[in-house]
């Protein structure tokens, strides 16, 4: 089969160029930062989502969420990197069922980080005292943030090994 | 101590739901895998078999 007409167009890009050009030093750097805006996302969104599910309750779940921007921080670092890797090697990505998956898990995480600021999910959460329970609700969205991310970074982690058999 | 005994208990639930989300991770993965091989991929239109390009 041919090359796919946007794989052409990827692979003539001045970005793909700058990629392969200096893969030995960018590559390792953005796997770095890419490593380093996952941990930042879960460790302040997935310590939110953790507070909602009942832990650490003596913390007001108002000042958790103060952390979130540094999280949005790391998910913007974690798109411009992985930007950066589709575009270096579109085919090790585009045709793979771990990165399709993990795609699928960020839109549901999407869909979800939306119906916890679009309902009134998250207006309940912030009048509530440090000791309270949160609703139900907020507990499902929090469960499904987890779980999410979680598996998001575990089918990061799974891409190598399922590259498509073409792959070099 | 209850102190420490609850958060042992969480850590271990915590445990059990990485490896549960792992394990439903690598057990779609190996089916879709399977699925390709004997010749009948399922949504083929989201996760389609990549054996050429």
């Amino acid at each position: 089969m041919e090359m796919a007409a946007w794989e052409t167009f990827i692979r003539s890009s001045a970005l793909h160029a700058f990629v392969r050009t200096y893969e030995p030093w960018l590559w390792p750097l953005c796997e770095t930062l890419h490593y380093l805006g996952l941990s930042i996302l879960l460790g302040t969104v997935g310590l939110f989502d953790l507070r909602v599910l009942g832990l650490a309750k003596g913390i007001p779940i108002e000042s958790i969420h103060r952390l979130i921007p540094w999280g949005i921080g790391g998910y913007l670092v974690n798109i411009l990197t992985g930007i950066i890797f589709f575009v270096g090697h579109p085919d090790q990505y585009f045709y793979n069922n771990a990165f399709r998956l993990k795609a699928l898990f960020m839109v549901v995480a999407g869909l979800n980080v939306l119906a916890f600021y679009g309902t009134s999910a998250f207006r309940e959460l912030k009048t509530l005292g440090p000791d309270a329970d949160p609703p139900l609700r907020a507990k499902v969205i929090a469960g499904t943030s987890l779980s999410m991310w979680v598996a998001v970074l575990i089918c990061g982690r799974l891409l190598t090994f399922y590259r498509p058999p073409f792959f070099h | 101590m209850n102190d420490r005994l609850g958060t042992a208990v969480e850590l271990i639930v915590f445990a059990v739901f990485i490896a549960a989300v792992f394990i439903v991770v690598m057990t779609s993965l190996t089916f879709l895998s399977d699925q390709c091989s004997r010749g009948t991929p399922v949504l083929p239109a989201l996760f389609p078999c990549f054996q050429e390009r």
